[in-house]
């Protein structure tokens, strides 16, 4: 991948740690990452950057990240920016509700590093080929 | 105060000895250390005043990413801290940040030496 066409990718996440983490592991593989510790910021990154995909927390301080998910289906073009959810708490019912709002994936902490690579080139990979 | 805040030379403790890091990510851990120990007042004031969700929530972010960087006593106290502060028992909460922090500074001394080695 060259310089011009790296993806970028927004995380949100209100937990410093879990932003730093994923930092390292994408932009150690390339990618462009920004970072949003809440709702509020993220819908300003989305605007200014427009990310290729979204990793999303979904307990937060303030709005949650089903709250964005609403507010991406409100207010994203049509093919909608792909989001994977990420949380402790995978149980069925957030995982049926993420779902239900967009999001393509759901990915439980603790993070994997291979396992968020892994599924997001698969998922990029799919956006380029439609 | 009926519960002291942790000491900031609180003495390092045997059985947290041999601790091992994961090396694909080592350079974080020192900023990871210091992101949970900055929540530390935070938690002891919400206890303080018997605040049980702010203790929850801020727990909650910590045990959210306690394995995403190795720490599993991180996760297991942590863990326990979330059912005893929801259960009321706020002087057991007090013991276990006590047992946590004891814990992160060993951490943080063994993560020195092995980083001054290398």
């Amino acid at each position: 991948m060259t310089e011009e066409n790296r993806a970028t990718i927004l995380i949100v996440d209100d937990d410093p740690n879990i932003r730093m983490f994923v930092r390292k592991i994408l932009e150690k593989n390339t990618f462009h990452v920004y970072e949003s510790e809440g709702c509020e910021d993220a819908k300003k990154k989305f605007k200014a950057v427009i990310p290729d995909l979204i990793l999303l927390d979904i307990n937060m301080h303030g709005a949650s990240g089903f709250d964005f998910l609403e507010w991406l289906k409100e207010n994203d073009d049509d093919p909608r920016c792909p989001v994977i959810m990420i949380s402790t708490d995978a149980v069925a019912e957030n995982v049926m509700k993420a779902k239900d709002l967009g999001a393509v994936d759901f990915m439980r902490k603790p993070l994997d590093p291979q396992l968020v690579l892994k599924k997001i080139q698969k998922i990029l990979e799919k956006n380029q080929k439609n | 105060m009926s519960n002291p805040r942790p000491k900031q030379d609180v003495m390092v403790d045997s059985e947290f000895q041999d601790i091992q890091f994961n090396q694909d990510i080592i350079e974080l851990i020192p900023d990871y250390l210091k992101n949970v120990k900055n929540d530390f007042d935070k938690i002891q004031n919400a206890i303080e005043n018997k605040d049980a969700v702010t203790v929850s929530k801020i727990i909650h972010r910590i045990k959210g990413s306690a394995l995403t960087y190795g720490f599993k006593f991180i996760d297991d106290v942590s863990g326990e801290m979330q059912v005893q502060v929801k259960k009321g028992e706020f002087d057991l909460t007090q013991s276990l940040l006590e047992k946590l922090y004891k814990y992160i500074v060993s951490v943080q001394n063994q993560l020195s030496k092995k980083l001054e080695i290398k």
